[in-house]
């Protein structure tokens, strides 16, 4: 979507129009609900959960500087509701002990292409939902949402120097848990 | 390192994810949750507004009490005018029929109520 759009409709919306509300939502729903159901295991969590994103959107627009990039703006709710929401409902998954320092640069095994599509899914999806829920975050922004370090270090406030480490360990991580299950 | 702009195998498998997309009630669900949030939003500012109001109303007597009270005014020493008198001068030319007059003030007060009771109805279905 455009920015120029999002910006229209967020006019429309801070005038007084709530229905130009469903034109964000259209927008945004399926990359929110993407994002969140890597992370949560049901569709219906998934969907509480981006229904709260979208609320707390809504709500917040009032303070949405246009200066700013409203899908950074947005993806940064999507985040902290993510987040806080996990932990509400004891969702949040925290970090297992990572042995991983000392394993040295870990690479997807070969092997990948020899099995099927719905597989490799299968094991990333897997993998991902034994990362903890903001290491998870993380990832899916950078890969499934093309977020790039900078915006992620604005999502996540935390600087790009340690977005750049925390996705060097999550990359490394996943390698070890996807190798684990091809090797199965 | 793998570096996003290297061949990433990660980037591979994420790509092969299929989209999916929330159910169908999913949007009617959350415009419905968007117009309970106006909804109540719009109550809160009309009850913002009354409340600075009334406030308002009641600062304005409370001040104006307070000065009455500390300065010790007596309501008796502050002459009025005369309103009856000044009415009598000026309409002393017209010939004023107090029925009609009486019967045009009554429609006048029947319609003002009329006019905020509607408002006031207009007003409730909005936030409902």
């Amino acid at each position: 979507m455009e920015k120029s759009n999002d910006l229209y409709w967020i006019q429309c919306i801070k005038a007084g129009d709530s229905s130009a509300f469903s034109h964000i939502v259209s927008a945004y729903q399926k990359m929110v609900f993407n994002i969140i159901l890597r992370i949560v295991s049901h569709r219906e969590d998934a969907e509480d959960i981006t229904q709260e994103v979208f609320v707390k959107v809504f709500r917040s627009l009032s303070n949405f500087k246009e200066e700013s990039e409203f899908s950074t703006w947005l993806y940064r709710i999507a985040y902290n509701t993510t987040l806080s929401e996990l932990r509400k409902k004891k969702m949040m998954v925290f970090s297992f002990e990572d042995n991983f320092s000392d394993s040295g640069d870990e690479d997807i095994h070969d092997e990948t292409g020899d099995i099927s599509t719905e597989e490799r899914i299968q094991y990333l999806e897997q993998s991902i939902k034994m990362l903890n829920s903001e290491d998870a975050l993380i990832i899916t922004l950078f890969y499934m949402n093309d977020q790039t370090i900078e915006q992620i270090s604005s999502i996540t406030k935390l600087t790009a120097a340690n977005v750049k480490v925390k996705l060097y360990r999550i990359r490394k991580k996943l390698a070890i848990e996807i190798n684990k299950l091809i090797e199965k | 390192m793998n570096t996003p702009e290297t061949k990433d195998k990660l980037k591979n498998m994420f790509c092969e994810i299929k989209m999916e997309n929330p159910s169908a009630d999913f949007m009617k669900e959350l415009m419905l949750r968007i117009e309970k949030e106006t909804a109540a939003k719009k109550k809160r500012q009309y009850f913002l507004t009354l409340s600075l109001i009334l406030t308002g109303i009641l600062s304005i007597i409370l001040i104006s009490g307070s000065i009455i009270y500390f300065l010790k005014i007596e309501i008796t020493t502050i002459k009025f005018p005369n309103i009856y008198f000044i009415l009598r001068n000026i309409f002393k030319d017209f010939s004023i029929d107090p029925k009609i007059t009486g019967l045009g003030l009554i429609i006048l007060l029947l319609l003002s109520g009329d006019l905020i009771l509607r408002k006031f109805i207009s007003h409730k279905k909005d936030m409902i």
